[in-house]
């Protein structure tokens, strides 16, 4: 063996990677190659340092700290509902999706034979109101934290709009909701078209979630209820920052619907 | 029963709903979590809080994880990936942070000083050395450090490495080779 060799296997020879025979014959040039052993040296040298570097002990509270974000997550209804849905046995799921998948198919097949009532679009005006909501209510706080998105505080006040009733129109819809500050200037206006479903209640946020334009309205607000994520990336203001009388004017189909007044 | 055995043990308890037990594992590996992502990221803060999000992480997917793997090198496989994703975002401010770490952070961090053999003039020359080689770790690319941390402060065999970093065996021995030479070379005043 020479040197070149030697020095090229030292590093396996000390980690125990090589064969009984090679590591003989690496002891037999160390015995007498003054270089390589001294290569050999400083290697082990290294290699010792690095295992017995000192081991960090960690911030205390870490396991207190991780329970209790996971019980705050599962505190939320959805976040709650997930949590256990990824509980349930896997047996359990692959059955429900199976049932799911046959309805599906079923329902496709048989729609063009069921008789589909004519919808009415109603009542919407009468139950549209302005709210103020909290974030620690709607779980997006905990959403900020996980998302570690400094420009939401608990303190943070938003004027969302809940409309419900009877809310049926099979056409798409075009929705749009504009905020007006105090004074009178435009904040921001949040736009959706799609199509209303049935018994619709839910509510929208001064947050911009219009990425969901294409989606159906109801499950672009149930969506945009709890997914804190797109929420805050699309964030462009904080009510806060005008205190006072704050009006909302909701357009259905490019006509003013309903105007909102809402104290914050 | 083996300790992972054990663990899973621990996460078929999770998964029946007993959430609380996840606390057993959790405390049995936050200091090996923690002390591979500091010696990764050499942020004491950063890693505090890769640490937590690490195991947060473990229990959404613990429906995920196969038996078969070793629960705690799955630990380390989520971590180091959390390192890794930490330096794509902000690399600049991870470099400051470990030459700080280097400077400051070695000396008020809390850690086991096991040479209890040694009299305190050879602890003294030991703690430069060390100083010396967590510089040049530190110094070394991610791919190398991830390396160098797994196989000398986890003490993991090229087999665990290799599947925490899904690369074949061949190629970790080769990058251990690489970052031994780098470090070898970083080193010459003390080897």
């Amino acid at each position: 063996m020479d040197c070149h060799y030697v020095s090229e296997l030292l590093l396996d020879y000390i980690e125990d990677e090589l064969s009984d025979e090679v590591s003989r014959k690496i002891e037999a040039h160390l015995g007498k190659c003054e270089s390589c052993s001294k290569e050999f040296a400083r290697i082990e040298k290294m290699v010792n340092l690095m295992k017995t570097l000192p081991s960090i002990t960690p911030t205390p509270g870490i396991t207190k700290e991780v329970m209790a974000r996971l019980e705050e997550e599962e505190r939320f209804t959805i976040g709650s509902f997930l949590a256990k849905f990824k509980l349930i046995p896997k047996k359990v799921m692959i059955a429900a999706a199976t049932l799911g998948v046959l309805a599906c198919v079923l329902y496709v097949t048989m729609a063009p034979f069921v008789h589909r009532p004519s919808f009415q679009f109603q009542t919407w005006a009468a139950t549209v109101q302005a709210v103020p909501f909290d974030l620690e209510e709607t779980g997006w706080w905990a959403w900020r934290k996980k998302t570690a998105d400094k420009r939401l505080s608990p303190e943070d006040k938003y004027i969302g709009v809940i409309f419900g009733g009877i809310i049926d129109k099979p056409e798409e819809v075009n929705f749009l909701v504009k905020w007006i500050k105090p004074d009178g200037q435009f904040f921001k206006e949040t736009e959706w078209k799609g199509r209303i479903s049935a018994g619709l209640c839910s509510f929208m946020s001064d947050l911009d979630i219009s990425d969901y334009e294409e989606r159906n309205v109801n499950e672009s607000v149930l969506t945009a209820s709890f997914d804190g994520e797109m929420i805050y990336k699309k964030q462009k203001g904080r009510v806060n920052d005008f205190p006072g009388m704050w009006k909302l004017e909701i357009y259905v189909d490019d006509k003013l619907n309903t105007t909102l007044q809402i104290e914050v | 029963m083996s300790s992972n055995n054990e663990d899973w043990s621990v996460v078929e308890s999770c998964l029946d709903g007993n959430r609380q037990d996840y606390a057993l594992l959790v405390k049995k590996y936050e200091r090996p979590v923690f002390n591979i992502v500091y010696r990764l990221t050499g942020n004491f803060e950063m890693a505090n809080d890769i640490t937590q999000e690490t195991f947060i992480k473990a229990y959404r997917s613990l429906r995920q994880v196969r038996a078969e793997f070793k629960f705690s090198n799955w630990l380390f496989k989520i971590a180091t990936n959390l390192c890794r994703d930490q330096f794509k975002k902000k690399k600049p401010e991870a470099e400051v942070s470990l030459n700080e770490s280097i400077a400051l952070a070695e000396s008020v961090i809390p850690y086991d000083d096991s040479n209890n053999s040694l009299d305190p003039e050879e602890k003294l020359v030991l703690k430069e050395e060390q100083k010396q080689v967590l510089g040049a770790i530190e110094s070394l690319p991610f791919l190398y450090r991830k390396i160098i941390v797994l196989r000398y402060i986890q003490d993991l065999a090229y087999k665990e490495i290799a599947d925490i970093l899904k690369i074949p065996m061949g190629r970790v021995k080769v990058q251990l080779h690489r970052a031994h030479k780098i470090l070898r070379n970083e080193l010459t005043g003390i080897l």
